[in-house]
């Protein structure tokens, strides 16, 4: 029986440590993804939490088809996506329509210098409902059909919507590099 | 644009893939209440079906003694032959007055007294009416040697109901027509599969710490035992038993061939803390590790110096299990509170327990590998056990036991710093028990 198999198993029974060490092992790992679906730390925080309390009440359900880390990660994504539904009322639709399309050349395509840390930065800068379904497609892999019907958008919406979060991220990955380069030329 | 699109994708995708943050550490102890109050009723559960258990035992053996006639708790009543027992009735063929011979010698009686009727063995006081089968003579009262006679009379009991209530407390009869002396010996064989707890008092918060990973593994318990029967309600009875139980170590991950690793000499290289007492490993081929920043496990290897994964050691399981085994010898009293086909008894008694066996290993594929054993266990504990007896009699023989037995150790198996621990256990013990 594989490890992770022996500490679902001890999970399921309700063994403690166990049930930490689960959470030990992959709870950094889902914490980023809970960053990056979030806007502010209290936000990952509360997804993180419920995501988690899911997993637990779910582990029955995982019938050890596929990668652990897949399922985990999925149920993760879903709470913030619920997370993302609840609170879709307070964001504003058009907050973010007076970004300028970004520059025709913009200062560099030379990403190289970035850390996951400047890109986990500049991705939570982005409006909701870019992020989101800038995540959803760039990240996760879904389908504009399949993110119009999880996020309640039509697909026209969630292609215009990718289109602006591509062009913001380009614009601050940009200006990122080509302050960092300058910084480092001294 | 669309390239410059998928290339900021692969920008981000590729940038965050394996990234990680440690999240708040308060996330983890919002977690564990609301995950483990979903499991408390379960265990609620299991300790109110074991209460049930006992109550509706004790229950039902209380109804089957109640079923015994009220006149049996009154000796007196039951014995008395004016107010309740007839006189027994000897049918007797017919024979003249003087075919009497010298030796069936008549005489005239006054009628039974209890006190004469729980005398022991006696033939010269039981007193018997003579029922002559040609009428003539009625009432007739005989007292003499009756084994004399007892070719040609027999006692008629059947229609008084007195050998029914008390046939062996009562009275004994001549040696022809007497009852077997009951058999007061018995052998039994029993088995039980056994769940086992404990009873805290005192904190170590390590070995609290410790204990919240372990878990109860089912065990058995068994032997032969002997038992006299004192009277007819009490008996006595030892044996020999075998009992094994242990425990599964959760959440410590054991590999295989860490020998080429490890340079500490003269000491173990993983002392593991259990509510048991400490584990050392005595295999040095093995590692062990619980993942976490814990004091659980104490040795100079931690996961942080040493990688098993990068050192490519055999992964085994990812518990360790404690056994123990015990020769025990029981000095048992068993009462009987209901005495008919189906016997209910309650069991109480000590036993000595001496320990024989004391491992831990870790199990893959079916495979045992040693790791080490339990430090400082008692070699010798005691016990005191309760429990209800059912006895099913097959014959005279032969009958079948089924015991729910309690089972509490006075004793601590090991002493641990600051803390009491008592093992208990509970089991069902079922077996033959051949009486001769």
């Amino acid at each position: 029986m594989s490890e992770i198999k022996n500490i679902i198993s001890g999970c399921l029974k309700g063994n403690r440590r166990d049930q930490e060490l689960l959470y030990r092992r992959h709870s950094a790992k889902l914490y980023a993804v809970c960053l990056q679906y979030s806007g502010n730390d209290e936000e990952a925080r509360d997804i993180l939490q419920e995501g988690f309390i899911k997993i637990f009440e779910n582990l029955a359900n995982y019938k050890h088809e596929g990668s652990f880390e897949g399922w985990i990660r999925r149920i993760i994504v879903n709470t913030a996506l619920e997370k993302y539904r609840s609170r879709h009322n307070l964001y504003r639709v058009d907050d973010i329509d007076d970004i300028p399309e970004p520059d025709a050349n913009p200062d560099s395509d030379d990403y190289s210098g970035l850390e996951a840390v400047d890109l986990l930065g500049i991705i939570r800068e982005l409006p909701p409902k870019y992020r989101m379904v800038f995540n959803l497609f760039a990240i996760e892999g879904y389908s504009h059909r399949e993110i119009s019907k999880m996020v309640n958008i039509s697909e026209g919406t969630s292609k215009s919507n990718l289109s602006r979060a591509r062009a913001i991220l380009q614009r601050r990955v940009g200006s990122y590099t080509g302050l960092k380069k300058k910084v480092l030329n001294g | 644009m669309d390239d410059r699109g998928a290339n900021i994708d692969i920008v981000f995708r590729n940038g965050l893939k394996d990234y990680e943050v440690l999240p708040p550490q308060d996330v983890w102890g919002n977690i564990q209440p609301v995950i483990r109050k979903k499991q408390r009723p379960l265990a609620l559960l299991r300790a109110a079906a074991m209460f049930a258990l006992l109550v509706s035992l004790s229950f039902l053996a209380y109804r089957f003694s109640r079923e015994i006639p009220g006149r049996l708790e009154n000796p007196v009543m039951a014995m008395n032959p004016e107010s309740y027992a007839p006189a027994p009735r000897i049918i007797a063929p017919v024979f003249p007055d003087d075919e009497i011979t010298q030796n069936q010698r008549l005489y005239t009686l006054s009628p039974i007294t209890g006190e004469q009727m729980m005398s022991p063995v006696n033939t010269d006081n039981i007193t018997a009416t003579i029922q002559e089968l040609d009428g003539t003579k009625e009432s007739n009262e005989l007292i003499g040697n009756t084994t004399e006679k007892t070719d040609f009379l027999t006692l008629d009991y059947s229609r008084t109901g007195y050998m029914n209530m008390n046939e062996e407390d009562a009275l004994d009869l001549p040696d022809n027509t007497a009852r077997k002396e009951p058999n007061r010996w018995s052998i039994s064989a029993l088995i039980s599969p056994t769940y086992q707890s404990h009873f805290i008092s005192g904190e170590n918060e390590a070995v609290s710490q410790a204990m919240a990973s372990e878990q109860t593994v089912l065990s058995y318990s068994g032997g032969l035992a002997l038992s006299y029967k004192i009277n007819r309600r009490l008996s006595i009875q030892s044996g020999l038993y075998y009992s094994a139980m242990g425990k599964e170590l959760t959440g410590i991950a054991a590999y295989s061939g860490f020998e080429d690793h490890f340079y500490t000499k003269g000491s173990p290289n993983f002392t593991v803390l259990t509510s048991n007492g400490p584990v050392y490993t005595s295999n040095n081929d093995i590692f062990l590790t619980d993942g976490l920043s814990t004091d659980r496990i104490q040795t100079n290897y931690n996961i942080n110096v040493f990688d098993p994964v990068k050192e490519s050691l055999t992964y085994l399981d990812n518990s360790i299990h404690q056994n123990f085994s015990y020769l025990e010898l029981p000095v048992i009293l068993r009462y009987k509170i209901v005495d008919k086909a189906l016997d209910f008894n309650i069991i109480g008694g000590l036993s000595s327990n001496l320990l024989v066996n004391n491992a831990v290993y870790a199990s893959s594929d079916g495979s045992r590998t040693t790791v080490g054993a339990t430090d400082g266990l008692n070699l010798l504990t005691f016990s005191s056990s309760l429990g209800m007896g059912m006895e099913y009699n097959f014959s005279n023989n032969l009958s079948l036991n089924l015991e729910p037995t309690f089972r509490y150790y006075i004793n601590p198996f090991n002493e641990i710093p600051g803390m009491k621990i008592h093992p208990y256990s509970f089991g069902i013990f079922s077996g033959i028990s051949y009486k001769f």
